[in-house]
């Protein structure tokens, strides 16, 4: 017999409080009698000296003891085991991805119902079996270890929270794998709304799914000139039912426009919100239907100020890096063939191309394409390379051109200090890399873009502008809007005080500033954010806002679609006989039993 | 003792009370008792051959004249009755809603007062353990007011008592040993009757017990306390418990009437609430 709730035995101290009752009830008092000779003689085995022997014949305290017991048993809800899980060892992954959040059915969400399986599931496991809590997102973490008291496997359980986070289910699988193989007798159970495949894990899926009526806002995208503004959103049914709904459209928080959509399953469409004024900070638009999801229901998008910014790029001549650097609108580009004196006038970005200035400038970040030679604290070359492949390494600058590589004649190999980042490799030789320098952001590149067919390829373009939006001084973030489980890199003044992220709950988040250029912050659920800093003149705040991951965690049925087969449920797991109403029964029998002894006593 | 204990009620009862002592006396003083020694007395008897060495005073000439046979008579001698009377001082005996003591003494005083009347000599022995006080043989009417006296300045102080009293005492005389106690002694009674027997002394047990102590009506858990030594007893009262009492009574009383049967003694019970002539009608009334 097993039990389902061990907190009712704390109850077990009632029974010393009864026997004390009695004790109490039964002080002794003094009668003094003529002679105790009958007394002994009458008394000769049923003495009395020590308290428990008072008790030998209180059929009634027994009897209440008993009933005591018995509601005790009761309420621990025992059942006998006929099946259930029996294993060594049990690893549970729950997953709290974005689609997590979903409705399952009317009052709970897939999460909400993920929990109760588990706690079902924990219910029917054999005790003593070593359970393993992990949570799976983005990222797996393990919430408890080995823990073989069910009450604190189900607080860990009713502390896990959904996130806005993709999932990435087949990671857990494999982390469940690397913890699993050291054990032979166990089994690694999810709680997931996606198929999970492990071939070597000995493994049991609980699906969560269920069909329900989703739509999502893909995104919302900005473009404006300095008359005209328009808005884009993109705007997707994520069920197989036909759905349809008003959408909102704000400029901060005012409502402009509201436009109606009808979407066929998984039909996406894009609307337009036109003849706008550049006006505003944050541009976002809603769903007015209440769907399964709420979280991708809306999108932001930051409009940021057109103060323009300028850049002064030096080279002889370089007509990729020319094309190249131009064709970034916010910023205007001065040219000049000799680095001279900066003097009084000063850019946000010096782009330096196969030259050295005399002197560094002022302030403003610095790009250095192919530097004839070091410079101290900020560039120092090593060997030279020839005839080599260049591979992109990941890193913010290398943005959307992940896996590219391009051959180039010769290069100069840069030693990258201890503040400063790689983003092009030769095996393990660097031929690209960012840093600071005096609070400044600077790049460097190891090699003349002459000698090389990466103009060539459409990953230039993209890198230059990654490496001159890096470069600018853009405020706290440099990308205001963001995909959720993306990091988001924020330079605070290194001199300021702490940066304070503001969550679209309201709830804030500290980060102290330790003199580091850069702090990588992955934010957990989408919507806007505020991110602010005081520094010694001025407070800094700028919003960012989080994308809910639509494409991956928007559609309610990929389950169904990717494995019908293996949709099972807790309920199947059921092996238990209950006997918690026959332990009351018992305590009631008992209960006429002890009345019947009172009446007869009296 | 106070003075309720011999009231006027008392001595009005008294002349109604008859003592039937089963004992026939042989030995001691003359007195009114008909003795089964054959002596000198008045009141004839039987006759028998003439022995060498008879009173020929005895000779009954007429029977001589008639038979030819020298015939003695024999005339039954008259001998005073010698009664012992133990009261049990022990403080034991002080209990009892309607007190042991105070029925003991009326007891006591009452078999003297209709042994004294018989011309019998009665020896009283109260108190307790060392503190025992014996009277001289009293006789006669007169005595009974030495008696009372003696009845009354009795002690219920003791422990234990009536051992010492009863081995302390010389019995030079067949007679009669009257024990009035509760009987709960440390040590067996056998060897006393066996002792008194031994001198031959005719025994009568008067047990006085209170109506507490044949039913004991208790509640709840109770720390008995002993009167005479202070030892103690922790009893949780239930049917149980009270049933046992029960049963040790009863082997108690049945012990003390089996040992009484086996040496030819007499048992008489007395509650110590009964009221006396009840008792004597119940007891000697026979």
């Amino acid at each position: 017999m097993e039990f389902r709730y061990l907190w009712p035995f704390f109850l077990l101290l009632l029974i010393p409080i009864i026997i004390l009752l009695y004790l109490l009830r039964q002080k002794t008092q003094d009668k003094t009698i003529s002679s105790l000779y009958l007394w002994k003689e009458a008394y000769k085995n049923m003495e009395a000296s020590r308290p428990w022997e008072k008790f030998r014949n209180n059929v009634l305290m027994y009897l209440q003891i008993a009933v005591v017991l018995l509601v005790i048993l009761s309420l621990a809800a025992p059942y006998l085991k006929t099946g259930g899980i029996r294993h060594g060892q049990v690893i549970m992954v729950l997953d709290t991805s974005a689609s997590m959040n979903m409705d399952y059915d009317d009052r709970n969400t897939r999460l909400e119902q993920a929990i109760t399986e588990a706690e079902n599931y924990i219910d029917n496991l054999s005790q003593g079996t070593a359970v393993t809590i992990l949570s799976a997102d983005l990222n797996t973490t393990i919430l408890g270890a080995n823990i073989t008291d069910k009450l604190e496997m189900k607080r860990i359980l009713s502390e896990i929270k959904g996130t806005d986070l993709p999932g990435d289910m087949q990671k857990a699988a494999a982390y469940a794998a690397s913890i699993a193989s050291q054990w032979e007798d166990y089994e690694a159970v999810f709680f997931t709304d996606v198929a999970v495949e492990a071939e070597d894990l000995n493994k049991r899926v609980i699906y969560v799914n269920s069909e329900m009526a989703n739509a999502c806002i893909d995104y919302v995208s900005l473009s404006q000139t300095e008359e005209e503004m328009v808005v884009l959103a993109k705007i997707t049914n994520t069920s197989t039912a036909a759905f349809s709904s008003d959408i909102n459209f704000y400029i901060d928080d005012t409502l402009m426009d509201i436009k109606n959509i009808a979407l066929e399953a998984e039909e996406s469409t894009i609307l337009y919100f036109e003849g706008l004024k550049p006006q505003g900070e944050v541009i976002w638009v809603e769903i007015n239907e209440k769907d399964a999801l709420v979280s991708d229901n809306v999108s932001y998008t930051i409009r940021e100020a057109n103060d323009e910014l300028t850049a002064l790029l030096v080279t002889k001549q370089n007509i990729f890096l020319e094309t190249a650097a131009t064709s970034f609108d916010q910023v205007a580009f001065y040219k000049t063939t000799q680095p001279g004196s900066f003097g009084e006038e000063s850019f946000d970005l010096y782009i330096f191309d196969a030259v050295l200035p005399e002197e560094l400038p002022p302030k403003g970040g610095m790009i250095f394409i192919n530097p004839p030679e070091s410079v101290a604290g900020i560039l120092e070359k090593g060997e030279e390379l020839a005839n080599i492949y260049i591979k992109t390494v990941a890193h913010e600058v290398t943005r959307y051109i992940e896996d590219t590589s391009f051959g180039v004649l010769k290069a100069d190999a840069l030693l990258p200090s201890q503040d400063q980042e790689s983003f092009l490799k030769v095996g393990e030789s660097t031929v690209g890399l960012v840093g600071e320098y005096q609070g400044r952001t600077i790049a460097v590149l190891g090699f003349d873009f002459h000698n090389t067919d990466f103009p060539m390829q459409m990953e230039f373009p993209i890198l230059i502008h990654n490496l001159i939006s890096y470069c600018l001084n853009q405020g706290l973030v440099r990308q205001p809007v963001i995909q959720a489980g993306d990091a988001v890199a924020i330079y605070p003044d290194t001199e300021g005080a702490d940066i304070v992220i503001i969550y679209p709950d309201g709830e804030e988040e500290r980060i102290t500033v330790d003199g580091r250029a850069s702090y990588q912050i992955t934010l957990p659920y989408s919507g806007l954010y505020t991110i602010t800093q005081e520094t010694s003149d001025e407070i800094l705040s700028q919003k960012i806002t989080v994308r809910f991951p639509t494409a991956l965690e928007s559609y309610s049925d990929t389950l169904l679609e990717a494995a019908p087969e293996d949709v099972t449920v807790t309920e199947g797991l059921e092996g238990s006989l209950e006997v918690g109403s026959l332990f009351l029964i018992l305590a009631l029998l008992l209960l006429c039993v002890e009345w019947l002894v009172y009446v007869r006593s009296r | 003792m106070s003075e309720e204990l011999f009231d006027g009620e008392f001595y009005k009862r008294l002349a109604s009370i008859k003592l039937n002592v089963k004992v026939r006396l042989s030995q001691g003083l003359s007195g009114s008792r008909k003795s089964t020694a054959k002596g000198s007395s008045l009141e004839f008897s039987d006759f028998r051959d003439y022995l060498l060495g008879d009173d020929i005073r005895y000779i009954d000439w007429n029977a001589y004249g008639r038979s030819g046979k020298l015939l003695v008579k024999l005339f039954q001698e008259e001998k005073e009755g010698r009664f012992h009377i133990f009261v049990d001082g022990s403080r034991s005996m002080d209990f009892g809603e309607a007190k042991k003591s105070v029925q003991a003494l009326r007891i006591a005083a009452a078999l003297s007062y209709v042994i004294l009347a018989n011309l019998d000599r009665v020896y009283l022995t109260t108190g307790s353990g060392k503190g025992y006080v014996t009277s001289k043989g009293l006789t006669g009417r007169q005595a009974f007011e030495k008696m009372i006296r003696q009845l009354k300045e009795a002690a219920f102080t003791g422990k234990n008592g009536l051992e010492q009293m009863v081995y302390g005492t010389p019995f030079g005389y067949k007679g009669v040993s009257v024990l009035i106690s509760d009987f709960f002694l440390e040590q067996d009674i056998k060897p006393l009757l066996a002792y008194l027997s031994f001198h031959k002394q005719q025994i009568i047990l008067v047990q006085v017990l209170s109506p507490e102590e044949q039913a004991p009506e208790l509640d709840g858990t109770l720390n008995l306390l002993d009167s005479e030594d202070g030892r103690n007893l922790k009893v949780t009262m239930d049917a149980k418990v009270t049933r046992a009492y029960s049963r040790a009574y009863e082997e108690f009383t049945g012990h003390l009437k089996g040992l009484c049967r086996k040496y030819q003694a007499s048992y008489v019970f007395a509650s110590s609430d009964t009221p006396l002539d009840k008792f004597f009608l119940e007891a000697f009334g026979k």
